[in-house]
């Protein structure tokens, strides 16, 4: 590709032309102030048209910023009108993606401006690799996803605020529900594994009970978990979590209730800790005993032989937790 | 049976098998050297499940015609033996494990029948015996649209005193077999569901009355049968439901000629669950209470499995008291809260069902 370095009138480029566009950050404050202050550090990449004029193929805000402090001319690496745009979309891919990492949005715009050229994601990821832009094909499939989101999730992304994950679980359910989970996370910000089993459990449970998510979480009242000021952030999670769980697995959380009141019953003091298998499928009961000395190991052991006479021990290891 | 593409392989090309398939579906067909091709076909084709189910391949068995059932260390597994015939079905069940098992599945016929003879010939010759089946990668029963296999087997089976064979299905093609003799060495059975499951979950498959008159014609020619409640499927409502079927199953079949009834929960691989949401939109069977098993496969909370098994347990015990009830895939804790007994203080699952088969089908 044949790249000549120029100067060119900046009336004549097209900023209305967002073929090649890639970036997602439109304000210019940021470059204006640097640019004042220091020139063009790196120059605009722009593709001659018939007319004339230019489009952008890299650069969009650097061109604007200059244009609002009254630049007449500025200089650019010009490509020739014959070159394809195959060429050119690679060159703005690339000339973005070396300058700052490209957040998703981007990184799914370009995706979508280069699956044009390559239907088979082996090959599209391979070739946008040389670009600089690391995608394997399985990201490629999240990212082409990316396009059909609605703005107000395009934007949390592009902002960084939710995951890929996320943004596209959001993009399945209605616009209202998606809504409210932004608020959700925006007031509580959950790790991301809890982000995702809220998503799930309301899902499920509007699966379940034939209604609306909007429903489960009205219903669930979790707005007015996330404000109730007696509670601090970690739990309200934990009452959000605790509620969705109860209504989506009620006879498990009944269960485990009734086996930490059996738990209450036998009291076992902090240095007897009684571990039940894994969701009580397997058979195998374990402890964990913590001492120091000979005497609290005989104080332990003390314990232990008053606890296997113990009825309500016995209902645990038999895992008769049904009528408490 | 409904194919609209068919690949067969360049070795089999010429074998009677194949023509009779050929003549039998009437459709073009493509000969290809290796199977990769359709696999990369399917694999982008939008719904490639779906259109697995109208491919079929003849090719042969390359591997074992008789294999040992997967089962797996922690729960209790019953040394069951699979003839592998072929791949994949053609009816459409959402939970069916198939769609997750081959990658992509694709419905395979194996027409290398003289090895599949030459494997039976050498089973027959142990000395202990053996419960086979062909339900395992597929429907026993489906393939006798395009070729008549079922019977060949049953009347092989009937001159030998070792080994009984189970076909297990959910269709009623049963036409070939009722006048063959079978000498009670072929087990027929069918799973069982509730009409509610059957109707949402078990599309394309014959209806639940229809399936028990199929199994009574059976009865009515001496055949033994079984029943598999498998899989058994928690919804509010669904023990009057099961037991509704369970009275239906005692006025068609008489509990004597009954070699066993197993049940089983329903359990799946957690990739099943994207699969079944996405081909079974109206589907809510995988939203039970489930936890991940041991064998890493989700299961149904386990106090509620023992509730709902001694339930359906004392549905059977009233009406077949006697009969042989086993579990598939469970462990002690489950056997003994819900039939009372480990199966080890029987000397073991197997020899439980070798025992009655040998009481029904007179293996030695
Ligand atoms: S009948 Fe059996 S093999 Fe066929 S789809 Fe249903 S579960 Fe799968």
């Amino acid at each position: 590709m044949k790249i000549v370095s120029d100067t060119v009138e900046i009336y004549l480029i097209d900023l209305n032309d967002t073929t090649f566009k890639i970036t997602t950050n439109i304000s210019t404050d940021d470059l204006v102030e640097s640019i004042k202050n220091l020139g063009l550090i790196s120059t605009p990449i722009l593709k001659r048209k018939a007319d004339n004029g230019y489009t952008v193929v890299s650069g969009f805000r650097r061109v604007d910023a200059c244009r609002s402090l009254g630049w007449q001319h500025i200089d650019a690496r010009i490509i020739c009108e014959a070159e394809n745009n195959l060429m050119c979309f690679k060159l703005a891919v690339a000339d973005n993606a070396l300058n700052r990492p490209l957040n998703m949005i981007e990184q799914a715009v370009s995706i979508s401006k280069l699956s044009k050229f390559y239907a088979d994601e082996i090959i599209l990821s391979r070739e946008i690799k040389k670009t600089g832009l690391n995608v394997n094909p399985g990201l490629i499939k999240k990212l082409k996803k990316i396009n059909t989101l609605h703005n107000e999730l395009k934007n949390k992304l592009a902002a960084g605020v939710i995951s890929l994950a996320i943004g596209l679980e959001l993009g399945e359910v209605g616009h209202g529900t998606a809504t409210a989970f932004l608020q959700i996370f925006a007031a509580l910000n959950p790790t991301l594994n809890h982000q995702k089993e809220m998503i799930r459990l309301t899902k499920e449970i509007s699966k379940l009970n034939n209604v609306s998510m909007t429903e489960v979480i009205n219903d669930c009242h979790i707005m007015d978990t996330i404000n109730d000021p007696e509670l601090d952030r970690n739990q309200k999670i934990k009452k959000i979590r605790l509620k969705l769980k109860q209504v989506r697995y009620p006879e498990i959380v009944r269960f485990e209730k009734n086996y930490a009141t059996l738990l209450q019953h036998i009291q076992l003091p902090e240095s007897i800790h009684l571990i039940p298998p894994a969701d009580f499928e397997g058979n195998n009961f374990s402890m964990r005993l913590a001492f120091q000395n000979q005497d609290q190991f005989r104080d332990i052991n003390n314990r232990l032989n008053k606890l296997q006479d113990h009825p309500d021990f016995a209902r645990i290891l038999e895992k008769e937790f049904e009528d408490n | 049976m409904k194919i609209t593409d068919l690949y067969i392989d360049k070795e089999v090309l010429n074998f009677k098998e194949t023509s009779v398939i050929c003549d039998r579906l009437n459709i073009p067909s493509r000969i290809i050297n290796t199977s990769d091709d359709i696999y990369r076909m399917l694999s982008k084709a939008g719904s490639a499940i779906s259109q697995g189910k109208k491919t079929l391949f003849l090719t042969k068995n390359k591997g074992k015609f008789v294999r040992q059932c997967p089962g797996t260390d922690y729960y209790t597994c019953c040394n069951y033996m699979i003839l592998h015939i072929g791949t994949f079905c053609t009816m459409d069940c959402s939970y069916c494990i198939l769609q997750s098992y081959f990658h992509p599945p694709l419905l395979q016929f194996f027409v290398n029948h003289d090895d599949l003879n030459e494997s039976l010939d050498r089973l027959f010759l142990q000395k202990k015996l053996t419960r086979i089946g062909t339900g395992e990668y597929t429907d026993s029963l489906i393939w006798e649209e395009i070729y008549p296999f079922a019977e060949k087997l049953v009347a092989k089976f009937s001159n030998q005193t070792r080994t009984v064979l189970e076909l297990k299905t959910k269709t009623v093609n049963i036409e070939n077999l009722l006048s063959i003799t079978h000498n009670r060495k072929t087990i027929m059975s069918w799973s069982l569901n509730t009409e509610r499951i059957v109707k949402s979950e078990e599309r394309k498959t014959a209806g639940i009355e229809q399936r028990l008159s199929a199994a009574a014609k059976c009865q009515a020619q001496g055949y033994p049968l079984a029943f598999h409640f498998d899989p058994l499927i928690l919804y509010p409502g669904c023990e009057e439901e099961y037991r509704k079927i369970i009275e239906l199953l005692f006025t068609y079949i008489s509990a004597d000629n009954i070699v066993w009834i197993s049940l089983g929960s329903f359990r799946f691989m957690p990739a099943l669950k994207s699969i079944i949401e996405k081909r079974f939109t109206h589907s809510k069977i995988v939203y039970g209470e489930f936890v991940k098993g041991i064998d890493g496969k989700m299961r149904y909370f386990k106090p509620l499995r023992i509730r709902f098994y001694k339930k359906i347990v004392s549905y059977i015990r009233e009406f077949a008291p006697d009969i042989t009830v086993y579990f598939c895939m469970e462990d002690d804790e489950v056997w003994i809260k819900s039939l009372g007994f480990t199966p080890s203080e029987y000397g073991g699952l197997p020899m439980i069902l070798d025992k009655s088969a040998s009481r029904h089908c007179g293996i030695f």
